[in-house]
């Protein structure tokens, strides 16, 4: 399954260059863009809640980890599917609208995952650390300033609280929790983490990376309509440069989870009993 | 429960609430020199040398998330009295739960 998903990754990437450099005229081509959006976080889904039953789901850390992740990527469907609904029907998409209500548990899923990965990646045995207090203090500060730089800059922003304000609020409190989070875990883990799954960890933490790249991409195609990677021909709402970063990031994550496949530490014939 | 059965138990009872309790109690069947009183439960007896059993065991376990996985068992081993347990572990495991310990 890992290859099949690396496959449509690598595949649905050359379609964006195509699109990139042949700056098709029809609709169709980006809309195709915006279904494989919605198609891979089904799949990843479906991996993921199939793969924590392996860990016994709810019962364990790690299963608990994978279920949370799972159910991202199932508010990743849900609002992709109706952001392409009104797309197609419409041509409009209202913000905020209805996939909204579903793409505003993205982060609040991905933090609940990073809470229990933290427990178990041995983030919580380096917190007795005098320099991971450090960590614990400056991660978060540093993630709220740039969060702020990024997203809030302009003080006027504030003066009228709408609801398309309060939900860009949710969505920047959401990446700066997701955000500390993955920090947190990656430096406080990284001389802990190992074993067979440490590569399994690193495609989810490199996958929620890039949904936060996506979502700064997006706040700067939001302000900035003429930019380098801009598609001149595409009217749609699909296939632009944070699609194709949401996209890797469902990609990876789908992939990561793929990779907590529990078969090779079944396979006891490949292990060597190493005694220390 | 004597030890060093009870050192064994809560070890594979901590892992379990981890990486889930079938794969904690594959991973420890597949140690060998241990011997499980039931499926459904975690009481478990230590049939070969316990040394080179819980070595064994911290290795299974650290094959699934590294050096992690090993600070799980050494905080299980850090919550049971020091006396009771020092003669059931390994040097290297000594060194990390006391890393004074291995001159005592």
């Amino acid at each position: 399954m890992s290859k099949i998903l690396k496959g449509f990754l690598a595949l649905s990437v050359t379609y964006w260059l195509f699109l990139l450099f042949t700056n098709p005229v029809n609709d169709i081509y980006y809309n195709v863009f915006g279904f494989l959006l919605m198609f891979l976080p089904l799949v990843g889904f479906v991996v993921g809640i199939s793969i924590s039953k392996q860990w016994e789901g709810l019962k364990s850390k790690v299963g608990r980890s994978l279920i949370f992740v799972s159910l991202s990527l199932l508010m990743w469907f849900i609002g992709q599917s109706l952001y392409l609904f009104y797309a197609l029907k419409t041509g409009d998409v209202p913000f905020p609208g209805l996939p909204d209500y579903f793409f505003i548990f993205i982060d609040p899923f991905y933090a609940l995952a990073l809470f229990s990965i933290l427990k178990y990646s041995g983030a919580t045995t380096n917190m007795k650390r005098s320099w991971a207090h450090l960590v614990l203090l400056i991660v978060p500060l540093f993630s709220i300033f740039l969060n702020y730089q990024i997203f809030f800059s302009d003080l006027e922003y504030f003066k009228t609280i709408d609801p398309s304000v309060t939900f860009d609020l949710i969505y920047t409190f959401g990446s700066i929790v997701v955000m500390s989070f993955v920090i947190l875990t990656i430096v406080l883990s990284i001389n802990k983490l190992g074993g067979k799954m440490r590569t399994a960890l690193y495609y989810l933490f490199v996958g929620i990376i890039f949904q936060y790249i996506g979502d700064v991409a997006y706040s700067f195609f939001e302000a900035n309509s003429s930019s380098f990677f801009s598609m001149t021909n595409n009217k749609t709402g699909n296939g632009a440069l944070p699609d194709l970063l949401f996209l890797i990031s469902i990609g990876l994550i789908a992939i990561g989870l793929t990779k907590f496949d529990t078969k090779p530490l079944n396979d006891f014939k490949e292990q060597t009993n190493a005694v220390s | 429960m004597p030890y060093p059965n009870e050192l064994f138990k809560k070890i594979i009872q901590e892992q379990g609430q981890i990486i889930g309790r079938k794969l904690a109690h594959s991973r420890a069947d597949y140690v060998g020199g241990l011997q499980f009183k039931s499926q459904m439960s975690d009481d478990v007896e230590v049939t070969n040398e316990p040394k080179v059993t819980l070595s064994r065991l911290i290795s299974s376990y650290a094959e699934v998330f590294g050096q992690s996985s090993v600070d799980v068992c050494i905080d299980v081993i850090k919550s049971l009295p020091y006396s009771e347990v020092a003669q059931y572990l390994p040097e290297n495991i000594i060194t990390q739960v006391h890393p004074n310990g291995a001159t005592r």
